[in-house]
């Protein structure tokens, strides 16, 4: 599992690749509470790289979503494979989430909101 | 090379860790199998969000072990799943609401509503000298299976 962050304007981008799992999720949710703590509301979480997800990731994106929408943030879900996107079909999350086929895409949308 | 009748099997330490060790075995097999691409990750998940369950739940104060089998049964791909932990039947879950706001939104049931969704058929039964024992079936029928 990978996780890179970088930012671009008052945006955290977040880069997941590899397998979010149960055994990751963990670290995955470290990651964003370390982010939210920060007081970085604004994220991108981009899932070019990503192979696979799992429930346990699901629910950590949903629990991390409702925290920054509570402070007036979003979390905007970018480049997401389509098996990946079915999953997320499938859990009701397309409907929850904000979701762009480009990662610069949606980093601008926050500039519109 | 055939799998036809060929059982694989898997023992393993239960843990989270060993969730990649699984997918891993899981997604050999259906190669050999010549299972349809697009099938495959629909029974990888099934698989991790069962086996997850029972790393968390079956054996929550530690180690146990979990001991797979896969194999071709006509037209279906079967994976049996076995474990010596608290008795649990992912079948009596009911299916999470999702058709809410995100305030209203839970976070619990997800994983047996996926393995429900992409397998065909799952069935569970308990007796003291096996355990827990979940069978799923997906159709891979001749128009599933890549190749001849």
């Amino acid at each position: 599992m990978e996780i890179i962050e970088k930012k671009i304007g008052s945006v955290s981008v977040v880069a997941l690749g590899g397998r979010l799992d149960a055994y990751i999720s963990g670290d995955v949710e470290q990651k964003l509470n370390a982010l939210f703590d920060a007081g970085e509301v604004c994220l991108v979480v981009s899932l070019e790289r990503l192979d696979y997800i799992s429930s346990s990731g699901l629910r950590v994106l949903l629990a991390s979503l409702k925290k920054v929408r509570k402070r007036e943030g979003d979390i905007k879900l970018a480049c997401m494979k389509p098996h990946i996107k079915e999953v997320f079909d499938i859990a009701g999350f397309s409907q929850l989430f904000s979701i762009y086929d480009f990662e610069d895409v949606a980093v601008q949308a926050f500039g519109r909101k | 090379m055939t799998i036809e009748g060929h059982k694989f099997k898997l023992g393993i330490e239960s843990s989270l860790e060993n969730l990649s060790v699984i997918n891993t075995f899981v997604f050999e097999v259906m190669k050999q199998a010549k299972i349809d691409a697009a099938v495959v990750p629909k029974v990888l998940m099934a698989v991790d969000e069962a086996c997850t369950n029972i790393v968390q739940y079956a054996y929550p104060e530690g180690k146990g072990f979990i001991r797979l089998a896969c194999w071709l049964d006509h037209d279906d791909f079967v994976i049996s799943i076995e474990d010596e932990g608290t008795p649990f039947n992912p079948c009596s879950v009911p299916s999470p609401e999702l058709d809410t706001n995100l305030d209203d939104r839970k976070v619990g049931g997800l994983g047996i509503y996926f393995m429900r969704k992409f397998m065909d058929e799952i069935s569970y039964k308990y007796d003291l000298k096996t355990g827990n024992q979940l069978t799923m079936r997906k159709r891979v029928g001749a128009d599933d299976r890549r190749g001849e």
